[in-house]
Order: structure tokens, then sequence, then C-alpha cells
């Protein structure tokens, strides 16, 4: 699934052609198209994020103006892409989906523990 | 951001700065643990004094993301951050821990607020020099600290648009048409045709493309019956699929594109998908989605035919239908062959509780028609005391059309007026865009809308909020009587289809009432469906496509209904008589070329002959009357009735009538956007919707660039500018494409805020101060489209006010008109001006529409009696006035409404009109009485006037068709060698500008020529007593004076026989003074002015001496005589007269002839 898959357009040059990842939040279905996956995203090279995530460009804004759109990442013990929304996941140096969460919960810090047990999911 | 910096304590802050700065390293190392605020209160740290430094560090940073597009925002973010924290007693500046230790899951075991943001900025320091006293400076430390809050500004901002998203994501899966979605994927996959059935709401126009997108189809046409459906669906599709900023979902409409090679989802109107099918280059669709199948307009049901026929021949393409849940059987029975699939979907509704409130007779207070308000009244005062104000709810009347509207309104207005709880506002078509959009605004708390609607809020308008529905069971429609090819507006009870839609507008946001001002009887009683488009309007057109679309016998097409049989044949017999199919209904040149002309036939045409008639500089004039008469009305209902209005018209009217005035009104219009007056308000006070006029502009340019496509027109290369022109042009091209983005961002900060209504709104609103200050998009865009050398271009090309300009213009419209054209009853005279009664040829006794120019003035279409000759020539006697003045009405439509009018007519001068334009003339052997069309009667008292004028009307009518053949042939060359060879032959004659010209002095000359000559329609009656009848014995006419080398051969029926295709020689009985008066001119000898020969001859012998005979003839002229009647007439020869002596060269029978009036003038 997470698999880049070429964009068959055969308009676009090689050097053009993007690579497309297929974003899928275990947690609440989310299937979006991501443009990129890591931390230096090439659509804004002044933004760098701390875990490597999916960054989709901005689809709500125009081109060219370094817009993107995070939509989550991989969870760190999982490994199964989770998006950010705080039903989801947590954040804390790294994306944590919210089940594997709650089964470390004791290795946050009390601030994120609590965090955690709000969501009711 | 000016008002935040006013806040911060800037001028205070000098002796400060050093301690700051010590306090923020002291913060670096203690801050996390202690959460002691390190600034005190008394001197608060601020980002805000050091903006400027900041921003040129983020502006040389020469990157946009996030923070630089919206810097506004961000720093108001900023401050709001500062607050918060200072509210929270915590510092503004948090420097992160240095402690690293992470835990087995690689994360620190300590707490830090920015460890939850994933967010983080490289934008590198620099120091810039602080040359301002009393500044702080910016150091590395701040600057970082600053980049923490840019790291959470970033992340809000990510979160913010991913709840945008997801909330866009939910809208979709919660759409009813969603849980079908892998159903519709599957079935268009397996399946050739599928009908996807569901109500307004349940999300089928929007969903369905992107399914089959998602499914892999690659070029999605979707078809709509409306123009603003396509560019909303495709805006609102675009959005949903994440691409509004590139061009994978697109749209087509009549006026414009915006489609390119990566276009995979086309929204298009239905008639540019037909047109699309004319071509020979059909998109490469794979996915034919047709919407709104119910409605049943025209366009759509011949479409389902094509497509039906074509997707036999197309295996590649699938066919998705979508329409509302009306009479789906319909459709699945006409595709029953192709095996249709039915997917049903559940519309959104709510429960309608349904009230039938009819009115009896014995209720109605007055025994006449006219409608009574106090029901509808009634149902408002019923709604006021049964439901608390509280509880929100609009009501929705559906009326018949404006009048009833406008009486319902008024009654609702006085009630409101007592209550204060109602807004009353009228909708339907003639209103204009801006008080259309009224009914969307919201009123007050605690009063609730009552709009007042034709049937537009039935499908095409959706109002939110409506909780009640009247509906009073009636609808104005058009039906089309193809026999007279007039158009009825009359008033029927609806069907249950649409009586159900209409319930069903109650019941869109929550339950609703439904209250029917008739019966259940009546309900009971009412037609299933409504009548399909294809049986009340005129089919011309649509033959007409239908043809060029290669269907070769439109009487079997397979028609979802079939139009009338008289309809198809009565339309074809009008496309015979425009010459746009041939007697055996091939399609001719001239068809083939009106048939990419997207307005009626009859225009088509008018722009056809336009430009191969008129000269280039004027070939927008015929462009622009063209776009005039194809548009929609462009004055608004006020326009007639307002005093103001019809005296701020006056100086542009014509008094040629409405299509001139139209035209005139159109170039002074052009000419106030010339002057960059705006032109709103000039609209406005002359009763003027300006958006008709955009509209026109549109068209015109539309057409023009088809006409040139199919090389009937040439393409003008636009005079080229100076270099100080162009940069003028370029700064304002600059300045309007400024404007244009002002205008949006405006407009969309407007569309979230909610509009207000008041409650005396409906009185007569004074917007000109707001809105003189509001930015007209329209006249933007006109002006980035026009330059002021365009607008000049289009005024001099369109002005055709007078002299030989008007004349050609005018018989330009007539040709393409005709035979729509009425002459004046013959006592109108004595009656007044609402009371004057025309008669066309296939209806008689209609009336001129009052709101037209000749409705008004009438009497400039009557003869004075100084036009009136009354010193008639002896022996001739007639009720009928002799003049030269007589006119006729050239109109464009016959309209019935309380009486049957004519609608948008022009005056012409009537026997020259109607010798030019007949398409048959019958005569009488003294060519003094002449029939046109079996219709009209004309008289020329005077010698050889008839035969003169008659004459140079056909010889004008041979050049003017050669003319408009050669365009046709140009524009559809045929590679053979005898065209080519015709070609050379024609183009070395004179160029085309030599022959308009020529053509267009002989015609404007023609059409002032002053003969005395009386007009009479006749009647069946005189029509059986007015032809000789068939009669073998008669004569062949050779050689031919009117036409050399045309074969004569006799009517079978009136007798006489042809001289043309369109003239018909001696077949018309005479009357008492034209037999004398035929004796005593031709009885005795005739000397020819040019060789003084003296003979007895007949008019016809006369001319045919003139032409061939007489010794007059010039030396170069006589190689013609032998060439052309001795060698085309064997049997010609040498004949002595015993009676007058001559010798002649004739053949047998005109020897004969010669005889017989030799021997009668004795």
């Amino acid at each position: 699934m997470r698999l880049p898959q070429e964009m068959d357009d055969p308009n676009k040059s090689v050097e053009e052609k993007e690579l497309v990842y297929d974003f899928n939040c275990v947690s609440c279905n989310l299937n979006e198209k991501a443009h990129y996956k890591g931390t230096k995203p090439p659509f804004s090279r002044n933004i760098i994020l701390k875990y490597p995530s999916y960054v989709m460009k901005d689809p709500f804004s125009p081109p060219g103006k370094g817009e993107v759109l995070m939509l989550g990442a991989d969870c760190a013990i999982c490994d199964k892409p989770v998006c950010i929304s705080k039903e989801c996941s947590i954040f804390y140096m790294k994306l944590f989906c919210i089940n594997c969460a709650k089964q470390s919960l004791e290795k946050f810090p009390v601030e994120i523990q609590s965090k955690i047990n709000s969501n009711k999911k | 951001m000016r008002r935040i910096s006013e806040h911060s304590p800037r001028k205070s802050n000098k002796r400060r700065r050093s301690s700051l700065e010590d306090r923020v390293f002291l913060n670096r190392q203690k801050c996390y643990k202690s959460e002691n605020p390190v600034v005190s209160s008394s001197g608060e740290f601020d980002f805000l004094d050091y903006k400027r430094d900041i921003n040129k560090i983020f502006a040389y940073s020469r990157d946009t993301n996030t923070v630089t597009n919206n810097l506004d925002d961000f720093w108001v973010f900023v401050n709001k951050y500062q607050a918060t924290l200072r509210k929270a007693g915590k510092p503004v500046i948090c420097i992160e821990n240095e402690d690293r230790t992470t835990n087995d899951l690689g994360i620190p075991s300590n707490f830090s607020k920015f460890n939850c943001i994933n967010f983080s900025t490289n934008i590198k320091f620099m120091d810039s020099v602080c040359d301002e006293k009393g500044r702080k400076k910016l150091t590395k430390s701040i600057f970082d600290a600053l980049l923490n809050v840019v790291s959470i500004y970033l992340d809000f901002k990510n979160k913010e648009k991913l709840e945008k998203l997801k909330k866009l994501r939910q809208t979709q899966r919660d759409l009813p048409v969603a849980k079908y979605r892998e159903e519709i994927q599957a079935a268009v996959k397996n399946e050739r045709v599928i009908i996807v059935a569901g109500d307004t709401g349940c999300g089928k126009s929007t969903q369905v493309p992107q399914y089959l997108h998602d499914a892999g189809f690659q070029n999605i046409a979707c078809t709509q019956p409306r123009r603003i459906a396509c560019v909303s669906l495709s805006k609102r599709v675009a959005f949903e699929t994440l691409t509004q900023f590139e061009s994978k979902v697109g749209y087509q409409i009549r006026f414009e594109k915006s489609k390119s090679a990566d276009t995979k989802i086309c929204f298009i109107t239905e008639g540019l998908l037909l047109r699309q099918m004319s071509s020979e280059n059909l998109p490469n669709y794979d996915v034919i989605i047709l919407d709104e199948i119910h409605e049943r307009h025209l366009m759509g049901d011949f479409l389902l035919g094509v497509l039906k026929c074509l997707i036999h021949t197309r295996n590649d393409i699938k066919l998705v239908l979508m329409s509302a849940t009306i009479n789906i059987k319909l459709f699945e029975d006409y595709f029953a062959a192709e095996a249709a699939v039915v997917i049903q979907v559940p519309g959104r509704l709510y429960p309608i509780d349904l009230h039938y409130k009819p009115i009896y007779i014995e209720d109605k207070p007055t025994r006449d028609d006219r409608l009574d308000p106090q029901p509808y009244v009634q149902i408002m005062q019923l709604i006021d005391s049964k439901y608390p104000s509280d509880e929100r709810g609009d009501l929705l009347i559906f009326m018949s059309g404006v009048q009833e509207i406008t009486s319902i309104c008024d009654a609702a207005q006085q009630y409101a007026e007592k209550t204060k709880k109602w807004i009353v506002l009228p909708l339907h078509s003639g209103l204009s865009l801006n008080e259309q959009d009224k009914v969307f605004d919201y009123p007050p708390e605690g009063v609730r809308k009552c709009i007042v609607s034709t049937n537009i809020a039935e499908t095409s308008v959706t109002i939110d909020g409506i909780r009640f529905v009247v509906d009073s069971g009636k609808v104005k429609e058009m039906s089309y009587d193809s026999s007279t090819k007039m158009q009825r507006l009359k008033e029927f009870w609806i069907s249950k289809a649409s009586a159900d839609q209409r319930k069903g507008r109650a019941g869109r946001t929550g339950p609703g009432v439904c209250y029917r001002i008739y019966s259940e009887q009546q309900y009971t009683d009412m037609e299933a469906f409504s009548t399909p488009e294809v049986s009340r309007v005129p089919l011309a057109s649509l033959l007409l496509l239908m043809s060029s679309l290669g269907v070769n016998d439109v009487r079997r097409f397979p028609f979802l209904d079939t139009p009338p049989e008289d309809a198809i044949e009565n339309a074809l017999l009008e496309l015979k008589q425009h010459a746009a199919l041939s007697s055996n209904e091939k399609l001719t040149s001239l068809g083939k070329a009106l048939a990419n002309l997207p307005v009626e036939v009859a225009l088509a045409k008018a722009l056809v002959i336009g430009s191969a008639t008129l000269p280039p500089h004027k070939r927008d004039s015929a462009l622009a009357l063209t776009a005039a008469l194809g548009i929609r009305s462009i004055f608004t209902t006020r326009a007639h009735r307002d005093f103001e209005c019809e005296n701020a018209r006056k100086p542009d009217e014509s008094d040629h009538g409405d299509p001139l005035t139209l035209l005139s009104l159109y170039c002074a219009w052009l000419t106030v956007k010339a002057e960059g007056r705006g032109g709103r308000d000039w609209c406005r006070r002359r009763g003027i919707e300006e958006q008709r006029f955009y509209e026109l502009t549109k068209l015109a340019a539309q057409l023009r660039g088809l006409l040139q496509d199919n090389n009937l027109m040439e393409t003008v290369e636009p005079e080229s500018m100076s270099s100080a022109e162009r940069a003028m042009r370029h700064g304002q091209m600059k300045q309007l494409k400024d404007m244009r983005r002002q205008y949006k961002q405006k407009a969309a900060e407007e569309s979230k805020r909610k509009k207000r209504l008041k409650v005396d709104s409906w009185e007569i609103v004074d917007d000109k101060a707001e809105d003189d200050n509001v930015l007209d998009i329209r006249d933007i865009e006109f002006r980035m489209t026009n330059d002021a050398q365009r607008i000049r271009a289009l005024i001099s090309g369109s002005s055709a006010s007078s002299g030989r300009d008007l004349i050609m213009l005018k018989i330009v419209l007539c040709r393409a008109l005709y035979p729509q054209v009425a002459i004046a009853d013959e006592f109108n005279h004595c009656k007044s001006v609402s009371d004057q009664l025309y008669h066309t040829y296939s209806k008689p006794f209609v009336f001129l529409h009052p709101t037209s120019y000749f409705g008004k003035n009438g009497r400039i279409l009557q003869l004075t009696e100084g036009d009136i000759q009354t010193d008639t020539p002896p022996g001739y006697k007639s009720k009928l006035p002799l003049s030269a003045r007589h006119q006729l009405l050239c109109y464009l439509s016959l309209l019935e409404t309380t009486k049957p009018y004519i609608v948008n007519s022009m005056r012409m001068p009537a026997a020259q009109t109607l010798l030019l334009l007949s398409h048959s003339i019958d005569t009488n052997s003294g060519f003094t009485r002449l029939v046109c069309d079996s219709w009209l009667l004309l008289e020329f008292p005077y010698p050889e006037t008839g035969l003169n004028l008659l004459l140079k009307a056909i010889k004008l009518r041979r050049r003017w068709d050669t003319l408009i053949n050669r365009r046709l042939l140009d524009a559809n060359p045929i590679k053979s060698v005898e065209t080519e060879l015709e070609k050379t032959k024609m183009s070395r004659k004179s160029s085309y500008g030599e022959l308009q010209h020529d053509l267009s002095c002989d015609i404007s000359s023609y059409m002032n020529s002053d003969v005395y000559y009386t007009i009479k329609r006749l009647l069946p009656g005189d029509l059986k007593v007015l032809y000789y009848g068939a009669d073998e014995a008669h004569a062949t006419i050779d050689p031919n004076p009117f036409e050399e080398g045309f074969e004569c051969r006799a009517h079978e029926k009136k007798g006489g026989i042809y001289v043309t295709d369109n003239v018909v020689y001696n077949c018309v009985v005479d009357a008492d003074w034209s037999y004398n008066s035929y004796q005593e001119l031709y009885g005795i000898p005739w000397t020819c002015p040019d060789c003084d020969i003296s003979l007895c001859l007949s008019p016809l012998e006369r001319l045919q001496h003139k032409h061939f005979m007489c010794s007059s003839r010039t030396e170069e002229k006589k190689v013609d005589v032998k060439t052309t009647p001795r060698e085309n007439k064997p049997n010609a020869k040498e004949y002595k007269c015993e009676n007058c002596n001559e010798v002649l060269y004739m053949t047998p029978v005109e020897i004969l002839k010669h005889r017989k009036t030799c021997k009668s003038k004795k």
C-alpha cells in the first residue's frame, strides 16, 4: 500500500514524474493521495518535519505558494499509517496511533498521558 | 496590523532593552523547569516589537510558505498567542529544554509543548543593523523563540486544513448516493446503459462523475440543460476532487470553456454536446452522463435519441442517464433493447403535510375570471396563527405567470404591511438578476419570506428554508402551432408530476406543509406527466440539426416521444422554403451552413446572407442584429410600464421597427462603454437588463467565430496598435486584472456573510448609491476582452442608421425572415392604434404587440393623404388607395397571449420587397396585375411600371443568388474540375467587393423606386377566379428575356408558363381595366426608341425585341445575339409578316403569336 506508484501521465517528462502515496488512515479511513513522504517536503523548502510524514500540496491553495497539507505518518510503534486528527493519533516527537499510544501509555510524559486518556475512542 | 502595533508599548522600551535580553538568556536555562513568568507584568516582552526585522528575514528567505503567504494573519496569531500565555501567567518566550534523553520509544520522557508539534522551520537568522534609535534589536535567541511560534502556527493552520478536508469527506459520505458508489461503478463497468434515478439533493450530479473517474474512466462528459449549472458543478466537483487549481474538472458552455488536454470530467451543455457530435471529431469520451433527463427539454430528448443510436456503433462509450424519480419507466422502456440497468437512490425528503383548499365557484366574490388573491392571503394568516413566529420556515407560492404573481404580491404586501411579519418577494425570469437573487437572502428574526414564483422554482431554482408551499395548480406554458408558426402562451393545469415536485419543495430542510388551491379530485384528473418540449416548440432548428448529423429520414428518428406528424411536416416545409433542404429533403450547402449556427434557422440565414451580401466593415451590423434577436428580451418588466424609461429610450428608437431599435440601443450602449461611463446606470434608466447586452456581445463574437471557422466570413486582421497604444492597453489590462481580483476577493467575503433582507425591501429600492462604489465584474470582463479600438470597430460596424447600409441590412433580415410578412388591414386608418389589425400569410387578424415600436407608433405604417395618388390613370377604378408608399411588416414571430400578436417587426416597402423575395409571382400578360405567393395582389395601373419593377427584381434576385451561392461554394469547395473552372471564371469576372458594392447600390435604388400600385390581400374566394387554369396550348417564350437559357414550362394548375423559377407569366386573369389598358397600349404599333422599328408587339415581345433583336445593340453584343438565341433554337426561321411587312426571325409559335397580335390590332 505504501509503495510509491508513478502517475501514468505521458505528458510529463521523466524528471517531473511525481510519486504518489496512497494514504489511508487506519483509524478513520481518511483516504487521500499524498505527494511526498519524509521530513523535507520539496514543495516548501523552509518547512521541516520532525517525524517522516505524508505530505500533500495544499489542495485549497493555488499551486506554487509553498502551502502544504501534512496528513499523517506511519505510527512509530505499529508502522501503520494514521492521520493527525486528535481522534486518531497523538504526536510527541513521533506520531503514534491512538491504539498503540494507549497500550504504551506509561511511557509518555504525564501531560501527554492525560491527553491520550481524554480520547474516548 | 497597524492596530496591533499601536498597542505595543514602543516608546517606553528604550531603557529596558538590555535587561530584557538578560532575562531571555536566563530563561533559556531555567524556563522549562520553573514555570514562573520570566518577564514580569510590568515590562512585558512583545514579539511585535521585532516585527519589522522579522518580516525582513522572512522576505529575505525568498520562500513562500504558510507564514509568508498570510503574514498579517500570522501576526494576529502571534498577538493572540502572547495574550493567551500572559493571561495564563506563562512566559511568552520559552526556549526548548536542552535535555535530550529519550526512552525506549525514542521520545523524551520530559514534557515540552514544542515536542507536540511536528512542524519546524529552517529559516536562517540574519543580523540586521539597528540604525533607528529606540528600536529593539532582534537577536538570534529571540528569533529562535519566534520560530517556535512559527511552528505552532504551521501546526495550527495544518490542523485547520485537515479538518476542512475531513469535513468535506464526511459531507460526501453522508450523501444518499454514497451508499450506491460501488453499485454504480460496477454497473457502468459491466453494462452499456445505466439509469440513476434520485431526487434533488441526493448528490448524484456531483458524485457520480467522481465515482466513474475513481473507477478508472478517463474522459467523462456530463451534460446539463442549463449553462449556469455547468459552471457551478464543475467548480464544486473540482473542489471535491481537490483539483480546483488544476484542469482535471472543466466545463464547456456556449460562450466559454475551461477545458484542457488534462480534463477528465467535463460538464457540458446538451446543445454543445450535440454540436460536437455533428462535427466529425467527437472528443474521445468513454462515458457520457446525461443529467436531468426528466426535464424533457428538446435538446435533452434529442440527445437521448442520438446516443441511443451512437452506442450501437461505438462499443467503447458507456451511457449514464440521471433523472429525478419521475417517469423512470419511460426511460427504462426506451432503452429496453440496450438492457438499461436502473439504480434508484432515495432522496432526502422530510414528511410533508398535505391540505387541499379548493376555491369553490360560489365563494368567488365576482363573476369574472380574474384571480382572487384572498385564498392565498388567508393561508398567510393561517400560518401566522398556527405556527409561532420564532419557528423559522418560509413560504413559497407557485403561480402561473407574471400578472398573477403581481396581483398576489400586491395583496400579500398589504397584509405584510399590517402584520410586519412577512417579506414578499416575486420570482420570475423577467426580473433582473439582482432582483432574482433577493430570494436567497435572509429575513430578520421573526419574519418569514413569502416568495411568489412561476414554475422556475419547481426544478431550476432551489431555495433553502422553505417550509410552506402553496400551489395554485396552474402553469403558463408555451405551445406552438406549426401551421401558423405562432407560439401561444396559455394557462394549463399542471401535471401530477409537477404537483408532486412543487409539494416536495416544502420538505427539503425539515418537515413541511403544502396547501393546494384545488381539489383532490382535480389532482386525480391531472395528467401524469407534463407535455415534453418536443411537442410544444418549433422543430425547424432541431430537424436541420438532425439532417446535418446525418439522420437520413427524420420521420423515422427514434424520438422518446414522437412529436405530432404535422409539426414535423410543417417544419420540413419551412426548411425547404428557406432552401436549407432541397425538394427531396437533402441538406443543401446553405442548410449545412445554417446548422452550424446556434440560433434559430431564420436568424442563421440572416447571418449567412449578411456575410455574403454586406461589405466586410458592415458585417458586424448583421451579427449584432442577429444576436440581439437571438437572446432573450433586453427589456425588464419596468421598461414598458415606467414612463421615464420609455422617454429615456426615445432618442435611440428607430422608426424602422424593433430590430433596428435594438441595434440602435446596442450601439448607444457601446458608445457609453467606449467612453468608460459604466453603462449599468444608463441601462437602468432605460429599463434594460445590462447583462443581456454582454450576452449579445458574446453571442455576436461567437457567431463571428463560427462563420469564420466555416469560411463564410473572412478573418479580418485587427489594425495593429502603435507601441504607445500597446503600452496603454497593457497598463489598462493590468489595472483591470487588479480590479477583477479585488472583485473576486470581495465576492468571496460577501458570500460568507449572510445577506439580510429588510422588512420593507419589496418597496421600490433605491440601490443606486450602493451600486456606484461596487465593482462591476461584467464591465471589467467586457473591457478585458474588448479594447477601445475593438469597441470603436463594433460601433462603426454595427450602426446602420441610414442610407444604403440601412436598406441592405433590412433587406438581408427580411430575406431571411420571409415569408414572415404581414399586411395592414384595409380599415386600419379608421381605428385606434391598439386596434390595428394585420394579416399574415398563415394567420389573418393579428395585432401589433403593445410593447413593440409600431404598437406605440402605428401611424407610421399608414398612408398619409399626400401619399395617395388621386389622379388615377383613365379607366382605372379601385376602392383601394393607389400609392407608392405601401408598407409591409416583416416580423420575427407571432405570439398569442390574450390576443395574437406580432412580435419584433420591421417595416418594408411592400411591392419592392414582395417582388424581390416572393417564392412565386404570377402575372397577367400585361404585367399590370402581379400576384405574390397566391396571397397578395399588386396592381400597377400605369403602363410598364409593373413590368419594369418586376424585371429589375428578377435581375437583382439572380445577381444576389449568385453572390450567395458563390459564398457558399467558397465555404464548401467541392474539389472537382468543373467547380474549379467555374471559380476561376468567376474570380476573373470581378471581386467580391465589387459585386457586393454594385449589388447594394442597385438594390437600394430599387427599394427606393417610385411606383404607384395598390395592394390587396386575396381571400380563398378571390383565388378561385384568379387563374386561367391549365391550358396545354401555351406557347413557350424563346428567347426568354427574364432569364436567358431558362427553359420555360407550363404551370400545371394556374396555367401560364414559368419564365423563371419564381415567375409564372400569363396565368392571372385580367380585370376590366387591365384588359382595356392592354388593348389600348399594345393594340397599336410600337416604335422602338432605339432602332425606330415600328411593330405591334405585346409587352413581352417588346422585351424580347429590346434584349435580343434591336439593331441598335452594339457590335460586341451582336456576337451574343448570334450565339444565344439562334443556336439554341434550331427551328427558328425568317418570317415576313403580311400585316406589318416586317421581316422577323422567329420560331413557328412566335410567328403564330405575332400573326394573332397583328390581326387583333386591325
